[in-house]
């Protein structure tokens, strides 16, 4: 490549880089700051909220809530990253056969996302109510005799809350994934046949190393959204029954909006993007080796 | 099994998720004919006991206004999007630069904050250099969500591009520019399509943004629009129902188009060395 | 790299243009509120009409922002000195934002209106609009709760009159049960302040306060609603509803007979076509815990003020439409139509009093109200508030016991308070307006 070129290719990346650090990188820096500062609605407003140090950290860990909440974070993240991207695969593979009406069903699957959130969330409180649908369907079928407490429990509205978020980023998945293995050539599966290899063989050496990086990155991505879902969670339960099912992002909002703690809710969403900042790393730091790159 | 008879036997099989995914669909595309106590109705109405159009007719009307502003938006913000996006995703891919590891990084750093967190700041900023209640606020606003998601999404559809075909261009003497436009657009064909969908889909969706951004009513867009079915004292579900049937249908068709292209981009031949 | 360039080009010529606003010639007073276009928001462009009227050059202009958005939507206004000339906000964020300087003094204003139009305005209403003897916005319509039920399942059930005591509700819904195999009773007990609002007319009533909830008064109150779940009277569902709407739409398709509501479902769900339909929609005032005991409930209704940063030259204007909104006669025409709200001047409830039997429960309450601000730390109600629907939610979902819930949200509330003096002189507040109203 010349080298007159290389710096055309700044000319691509700095507007970006600029871009992301005006709009991008000052709201993380505006919510530290505002972490480390004792914040309610009068002094957020003058301007003269004093600086606390690490003491809205230290009480917000001993906060038992708090604790719950990273469980329920924890619980809620992996299930739904783990749950998404199987049935994202199977709907990728599934669709990578030509039928009829295929075009309709591939645009149907992303009804979940195309759902205004408080419709789509509407509708699974009102599923997993005590007498929602899920209930009535399974009492009249008598595989139970009582309601059971899907987002009325202690235990149980976490799990509620993952299944609706699941179906809710099941497009995604399936788009970045599908479109990651429609890019496989048809050929390098026909000649794998013509070797003799079974479906398992062409999955391991053909599909998966070949979307190492749509694999990769659709588990980044995924991990970061997931983390930070506010509305469907906000919408079923409001992080209730007497807190039982929050996220980090709805107890924050809960704290900044409705009790007025603001530097207490920044804490919350520092540790919590310090959390993921940590995963993102993790998950990229092995690939580089094989990447093949201009210098 | 004649081979007809083999690619029907998938549109079954496909069949059965597809259902059980949007199932919910049904019901909020019936409960727009049904009256709010009907909706409520325990155990529910699998069919609406008294149809009536005037809830999708009501919807409607209330949401047409703001049509035209969601068009804008989201339009506005596809083509910004991918505008900085594509060349950003290329360099990335495919280059070893100084700046490329900070770069990637930022970009993931900069979506882990809710949007929630996000509005207040960003709304000071832009507030302080006048680029409020206009729709370039807006998608801009959206952008900064927007452009990060697309250029790691494509990038990493772009690292897939075998790296062969790009240095026998530059041994050829191609420009940077020229390997950009020639090689890497078309074969980034079903990416694009991916990327545009998803990205579109996100800005039509968007609520937050706009609402901080645009005070006058006459430049929202309709996922605030839906929120006039939303009041103190309850929720006019059935209006909401229907609008948000009216309201998903534009992604819906984006959709459809998407999935053509995604389809469509990669025909035999287009990898032969 | 031409056509790129030439893309580049083009996309932001289109962002420049789509940017450039028209320029406004007249004067623009900013209205912002959430009542979208129901029966207020109906009001309110009648006023801006004839206001614009009568001052041609000035245009009235009405922000319209959600419900749930409209405390972030003030903050970041505040923050950004964006403020709509003229502000509502429900009455239990005011003193909050009196505090925070979002609202401008206008008691000079008041002054040369004459305070006789400041008096009379219901003694809660004044209490939450003004601070340390300055007035900061009026109260523009107020609403409380009551016991609505449906006379023919009553009936259907046995059952000739609704409760009055809180026995009597639980030993109706027993009733109710066994005959009609239906929850008797719902109530809104979702993680909002509905819940705390729905739940203040039986923790009042029963001489409990907000902030002292590990009180056995206080316990009482949530024992009993406790049980009304456990025995299954009242859906556990209620934990979990959009608002106080959605048990509306239970009482509407006869799946419960009794509930807790406001006056303004008569503009909302139980308007006047449904009311028709169904023929049997009745309202009671809500039980008392004992005979005899004095029902005392807290009352709503919105707020409007003028901003703290009012450009100079509108501020009359603004005063100007903002009287008309709460003059006497505006408000009397506006509540003649709609039973909706409630009056917030004694002068025009007295005109009002018994147009329609089902306001004469509200209207009769509507002067005791307790000013919910008043009775939980003033600009901490908020936030007392949430500890109150957090502990409501934990015993009513079987959790932890009533007495547990209560002593946590104490525990949480005192923290709310710098100091031990502080937290004394409001309950204290709280302990007097309570006793003034329950006379004992």
């Amino acid at each position: 490549m010349k080298n007159s070129d290389s710096h055309k290719l700044y000319f691509f990346l700095i507007p970006l880089l600029v871009y992301e650090l005006i709009f991008g990188i000052y709201p993380l820096i505006y919510n530290l700051i505002l972490s480390f500062k004792n914040v309610n609605l009068v002094t957020y407003i003058a301007g003269t909220s004093p600086w606390v140090g690490f003491s809205n950290y230290v009480q917000i860990l001993k906060d038992t809530v708090f604790q719950k909440t990273f469980f329920n974070t924890l619980i809620f993240t992996v299930l739904s990253l783990s749950f998404q991207f199987i049935i994202g695969v199977f709907l990728a593979v599934l669709f990578n056969h030509s039928f009829p009406l295929k075009g309709l069903f591939q645009s149907l699957i992303m009804v979940p996302w195309v759902l205004p959130i408080i419709v789509s969330g509407s509708f699974f409180r009102w599923f997993f109510g005590d007498r929602g649908m899920l209930n009535g369907f399974l009492l009249s079928w008598g595989f139970i005799d009582k309601p059971i407490p899907w987002l009325t429990s202690q235990i149980l509205p976490i799990f509620s809350v993952t299944i609706a978020n699941i179906w809710l980023g099941i497009p995604f998945n399936f788009v970045l994934l599908y479109t990651g293995l429609r890019a496989i050539p048809v050929e390098l599966f026909e000649s794998a046949d013509i070797d003799g290899a079974n479906w398992w063989q062409k999955i391991r050496f053909i599909t998966l190393p070949l979307l190492k990086q749509i694999i990769i990155t659709t588990f980044t991505l995924g991990c970061i959204f997931t983390v930070k879902v506010f509305d469907l969670v906000w919408i079923i339960t409001k992080g209730g029954p007497g807190d039982v099912s929050h996220l980090f992002s709805t107890l924050s909002y809960n704290l900044a909006f409705e009790k007025f703690q603001f530097g207490r809710a920044s804490s919350i969403l520092v540790i919590m993007v310090g959390l993921v900042m940590c995963l993102t790393i993790l998950l990229n730091s092995r690939k580089t080796k094989e990447e093949s790159k201009i210098e | 099994m004649s081979k007809e008879q083999r690619t029907k036997k998938w549109t079954l099989i496909t069949l059965i998720p597809t259902v059980i995914i949007i199932f919910p669909l049904y019901f909020i595309a019936i409960g727009g004919f049904q009256s709010v106590a009907e909706i409520f109705h325990s155990p529910p109405y699998w069919f609406p006991p008294n149809p009536s159009l005037k809830f999708y007719k009501d919807a409607l009307i209330t949401l047409f206004p703001y049509l035209k502003n969601s068009l804008i938006i989201a339009l506005g913000n596809l083509a910004l999007t991918l505008l900085v996006a594509l060349p950003s995703a290329f360099a990335l891919a495919k280059f070893r630069l100084k700046l490329g590891k900070p770069v990637s990084f930022i970009l993931s750093f900069t979506q882990m904050l809710p949007v929630t967190a996000i509005v207040i700041p960003l709304f000071l900023i832009f507030n302080k250099i006048k680029l409020v209640n206009t729709y370039s606020s807006a998608i801009i606003g959206i952008s900064v969500f927007t452009i990060p998601f697309a250029t790691i999404v494509l990038r990493a559809y772009i690292q897939e591009i075998p790296i062969g075909l790009i240095e026998a261009a530059f041994i050829d003497g191609a420009s940077v520019f020229r390997v950009f436009q020639s090689i890497i657009v078309p074969l980034s064909i079903p990416a694009i399509a991916t990327t545009g969908m998803l990205t579109f889909i996100t800005a039509w969706g968007d609520f937050a943004v706009s609402l901080s951004f645009l005070n006058d009513q006459a430049m929202q867009p309709m996922g605030i629009g839906i929120y006039r079915f939303v009041s103190q004292y309850g929720v006019e579900w059935n209006k909401l129902m229907a609008g948000s049937m009216i309201y998903a249908l534009p992604p819906l068709i984006i959709a459809l188009v998407a999935g053509k292209a995604i389809v469509s981009g990669l025909t035999a031949g287009a990898f032969k060395e | 790299m031409k056509s790129f360039c030439r893309m580049i080009l083009v996309v932001s010529i289109f962002l420049i243009a789509i940017s450039v606003g028209f320029a406004q010639k007249k004067i623009t007073i900013t209205v912002q509120d959430y009542y979208g276009d129901n029966e207020n928001g109906q009001f309110i462009d009648e006023m801006a009409a004839e206001f614009e009227k009568d001052y041609p050059g000035v245009e009235v202009k009405r922000i319209n922002v959600p419900f749930a958005q409209l405390l972030p939507t003030i903050l970041q206004q505040s923050l950004s000195k964006t403020l709509p000339d003229i502000i509502m906000v429900d009455n239990p964020e005011v003193p909050q934002l009196i505090n925070a300087g979002t609202y401008k003094d206008i008691t000079d204003k008041v002054r040369k209106w004459g305070w006789e139009n400041w008096e009379d305005f219901f003694k809660g209403h004044r209490e939450v609009t003004s601070s340390e003897g300055k007035i900061y916005a009026f109260q523009f319509t107020s609403n409380s709760c009551a016991l609505f039920y449906r006379e023919s399942l009553l009936k259907k059930a046995g059952i000739t009159s609704p409760p009055k005591t809180w026995q009597e509700l639980k030993e109706q819904c027993k009733i109710i049960k066994k005959v009609l195999g239906i929850h008797g009773f719902a109530f809104d007990a979702s993680a909002s302040e509905g819940a705390t609002w729905q739940f203040e007319p039986f923790l009042w009533s029963n001489g409990g306060s907000l902030l002292e909830l590990d009180q056995p008064e206080a316990i009482e109150a949530l024992q009993f609603l406790t049980d009304m779940v456990k025995e299954g009277y009242v859906p556990r569902d209620v934990v979990n509803v959009t608002s106080q709407g959605d048990p509306s739409q239970w009482f509407i398709n006869g799946e419960i007979v009794f509930m807790v509501n406001g006056n303004w479902e008569f503009g909302w769900n139980l308007t006047k076509d449904v009311r028709e339909k169904l023929g049997d929609i009745k309202v009671a005032p809500l039980p008392v815990p004992e005979k005899g005991m004095r029902l005392t409930v807290p009352f709503g209704g919105e707020c409007f003020g003028i901003s703290s940063n009012i450009a100079p030259e509108k501020y009359d204007l603004a005063w100007e439409f903002l009287k008309r909104l709460v003059s006497a006669d505006n408000m009397l025409r506006h509540n003649s139509n709609s039973l909706a709200g409630l009056p917030t001047r004694a002068s025009v409830a007295e005109k009002l009093s018994a147009q329609e039997p089902l306001l004469k429960v509200f209207l009769e309450q509507a002067e005791y109200a307790l000013p919910r601000p008043l009775m939980g730390g003033i600009d901490k109600y908020p936030d007392v508030s949430s500890n109150v629907w957090v502990a409501i939610q934990k015993s009513l979902t079987g959790a932890v016991t009533p007495e547990k819930a209560f002593k946590e949200a104490a525990k949480n509330i005192r923290a709310l308070f710098s100091t031990e003096e502080e937290y004394e002189t409001y309950k204290r507040l709280a302990r007097n307006l309570l006793q003034e109203v329950r006379g004992k």
